[in-house]
């Protein structure tokens, strides 16, 4: 528990949660080019979720959105640190299922793993780290 | 099974993690409350100093004010 705590505290930082606030504009930036982005063999799976191109940019684009206005108007507003929170947990999930799903399709259509895997397993788990951060500064901030 | 997949194990694992994160968080974020020290005001300690520097000018003021009275 110790070793956890300190893995935690040692690592949570608010430039992780930049970066993936920032890497989730980009993302649905990409995504809302034009041309089918997603028509590759390892995102083949996102279509049995219902997951195509524009639900994705849309989830991707407004949660970074409000993840960058939530850090940038941090510490003047007293609610920022549970939006930062939120942000972080469906941060999570999004990078988890894309994680997940990435592995499938690569697996089941190229019989490799894609090297997308191990990137957003990383930001699945920044994340995580990002949800330690903003709790500690909520609670924190409160006195 | 129950037709849950894969990726809705991952979901679920992940709210799990981010929940305990969550609490791990706000644990430490109390105790740090706790132990941190109160904040120190440096303008109400240059206030304070000032006052203390006009109290010893003052006192100077009537020691300086009896010596010369005693001359007369």
């Amino acid at each position: 528990m110790d070793t956890t705590r300190e893995l935690l505290r040692h690592n949570a930082d608010r430039s992780i949660e930049w970066f993936s606030a920032l890497a989730m504009l980009v993302l649905a930036t990409i995504l809302v080019m034009p041309g089918d982005t997603m028509a590759g063999p390892s995102f083949r799976e996102f279509d049995h979720y219902g997951l195509n191109e524009a639900r994705l940019a849309a989830a991707l684009g407004i949660v970074g959105a409000v993840r960058v206005v939530a850090l940038w108007i941090n510490g003047r507003w007293p609610r920022g640190p549970m939006l930062r929170i939120g942000g972080s947990v469906i941060g999570a999930m999004i990078w988890g299922q894309i994680a997940w799903l990435i592995t499938l399709g690569a697996l089941l259509n190229n019989g490799t793993i894609s090297t997308d895997t191990g990137i957003y397993t990383l930001l699945a788990i920044g994340e995580i780290l990002s949800i330690y951060k903003a709790a500690f500064d909520a609670r924190y901030e409160r006195g | 099974m129950l037709g849950i997949t894969v990726a809705d194990s991952v979901l679920v694992g992940t709210l799990i993690l981010a929940v305990l994160a969550a609490v791990q968080g706000k644990k430490d974020g109390a105790a740090a409350a706790k132990a941190t020290p109160p904040a120190v005001s440096g303008a109400a300690e240059l206030v304070e100093a000032l006052e203390e520097v006009t109290e010893v000018l003052r006192g100077i003021r009537r020691a300086l004010v009896e010596i010369s009275e005693r001359r007369r």
